[in-house]
């Protein structure tokens, strides 16, 4: 057999974004995969260096744009707990509601792209249909789709009148997440191209640092949620499958937004209580001088753990800002469970590791 | 932070502080006893993060133990020359590149160092901060 060097991207629609992959093919099995990252690289950590921690703020949600608030809500974190500033109460809720409706609408954005790299063209429809609810949502109340800039150092920037919206967004989506089951759960064309293709055993998850769904999916019972003090009052399960393949990697996600829906509920009904309408949304902090210190900030993110070092050695300017990526690690273990597959299965495994590109990069 | 006294027993000489245990002298001990034994079984290297300090460089190597739920930073302080860990931790491979690349960091041992997010031809580390930045666009607001 003739061996063939594959270059696949940077420009590839089914990279959704810019990852290059040079794999080398002995007909059509892949014998070895190289990741070549970097064409998004914006060097968001040496930027941190040369501004001053309000004109970083909105920067951060460009590390993913798809979980704007996760970012956000890490740096916020970090200065927060680099001051000792106490966030009210009802900031901490409203920061996961926004939070989980972002894992949703991430999740479904997900759940779109990758059933159209296997060729399953009317589920993007669905999933954009309910993810323009939450985007809409987001618009109301942040004025942006994307970008938010909404949660700020001590709480958030407005407080949220619209509760109904939220209520009857999360009733759509819980409705609609059982057809998207009905359609694709048991459908044999789907089966047939994700169960026990791209199986993660639960040690390869582990040495290779994956996080969140994807290490879930492959019987690793870890979710950083149950160690952030803003979830402590809130009554949540963590999604477990043993299998490792792309179609447990599947059903972590949509069982995830199930879940997302019932911490949703929870928040809605501790801010729609009328004792909560007059609370304080924002800490009023005025920051001029920072310690000399390091924090370590960390969030489940909808696509892992997520951390943000934050080093301060005095003056306006952080010292050093490091951004802990999942999909980085999400990436990197391509090199591995890439070989062995054939060439169709590639886009399969890797659409259902769900990387973001910017966030490789920063 | 977990039990720190089985770490204390077998490592008398490393210093705890400020939360970080500073293993700059025995890095690849210190890590695959963490990795290895049973009742710390830290499992996962989260991250590598390094920090110029001009006269040194630090690393701090953020593990996350799955089955207890806990996590442990481990520092290294070094000029510019560090032990890779990929072979106790296959995922360091990425983060050691990266830190090669931005902060110059030679990691011995690493199977294949290479530039990772920067072109190959880029002259300088741009996270150090000797790095003289050229770019007009960045000094705006200083």
């Amino acid at each position: 057999m003739n061996k063939m060097t594959l270059n696949l991207g940077p420009q590839h629609p089914a990279t959704h974004g810019v990852l290059r992959l040079i794999i080398d093919l002995d007909g059509e099995e892949v014998v070895s995969a190289e990741p070549d990252i970097g064409y998004l690289h914006r060097g968001m950590e040496k930027l941190a260096e040369t501004r001053n921690y309000y004109q970083y703020l909105p920067m951060v949600d460009r590390i993913d744009y798809l979980s704007g608030f996760f970012y956000s809500y890490a740096f916020c974190n970090a200065v927060e707990e680099l001051n000792h500033i106490k966030v009210p109460q009802k900031a901490s809720y409203i920061r996961i509601m926004l939070m989980e409706l972002n894992r949703i609408s991430s999740h479904l954005l997900w759940f779109g792209t990758y059933l159209i790299d296997l060729g399953a063209i009317s589920p993007i429809f669905y999933a954009f249909r309910e993810r323009e609810l939450i985007m809409d949502y987001f618009e109301k109340i942040t004025g942006q789709r994307m970008m938010y800039n909404y949660f700020t150092f001590g709480g958030v920037r407005h407080d949220i009148p619209f509760f109904d919206d939220v209520q009857s967004i999360i009733n759509t989506i819980g409705d609609k997440i059982g057809d998207y089951e009905r359609l694709l759960s048991e459908n044999p064309i789907f089966l047939d191209r994700t169960v026990n293709v791209g199986v993660i055993s639960e040690k390869k998850a582990t040495e290779w640092a994956l996080t969140g769904p994807n290490l879930r999916a492959s019987g690793v019972l870890s979710d950083f949620r149950v160690n952030m003090p803003i979830y402590d009052d809130i009554d949540f399960d963590i999604v477990l499958t043993n299998e490792g393949d792309c179609y447990s990697r599947y059903l972590v996600r949509i069982y995830e937004m199930r879940e997302s829906i019932k911490i949703i509920q929870q928040c809605i009904q501790w801010l729609g209580q009328c004792s909560s309408r007059d609370l304080p949304f924002l800490e009023k902090v005025t920051l001029k001088t920072f310690p000399n210190q390091e924090v370590f900030s960390s969030v489940e993110a909808p696509r892992g753990l997520s951390m943000c070092y934050l080093n301060s050695i005095g003056g306006n300017t952080p010292y050093r800002v490091k951004w802990r990526t999942s999909s980085f690690y999400s990436t990197q273990i391509l090199k591995d469970i890439l070989v062995g597959v054939t060439v169709p299965e590639i886009m399969a495994i890797y659409g259902s590791l769900d990387v973001v590109l910017p966030e490789v990069d920063r | 932070m977990p039990d720190i006294n089985i770490i204390r027993e077998h490592f008398p000489n490393n210093i705890i502080e400020a939360g970080k245990l500073d293993a700059s002298f025995n890095i690849i001990e210190v890590l695959s006893f963490l990795k290895n034994c049973p009742e710390l079984s830290f499992d996962m290297l989260l991250s590598i993060i390094a920090i110029d300090y001009i006269h040194y460089n630090e690393l701090i190597y953020c593990l996350l133990s799955t089955h207890l739920n806990e996590s442990i930073k481990v520092s290294v302080k070094m000029k510019n020359e560090a032990k890779s860990v990929t072979a106790i931790y296959k995922s360091a491979y990425f983060d050691e590149c990266e830190i090669y690349d931005l902060f110059g960091i030679k990691f011995t041992g690493n199977p294949n160092l290479k530039r990772l997010l920067l072109p190959q031809s880029w002259a300088g580390h741009p996270l150090k901060k000797d790095y003289i930045l050229n770019d007009e666009r960045l000094k705006w607001n200083e």
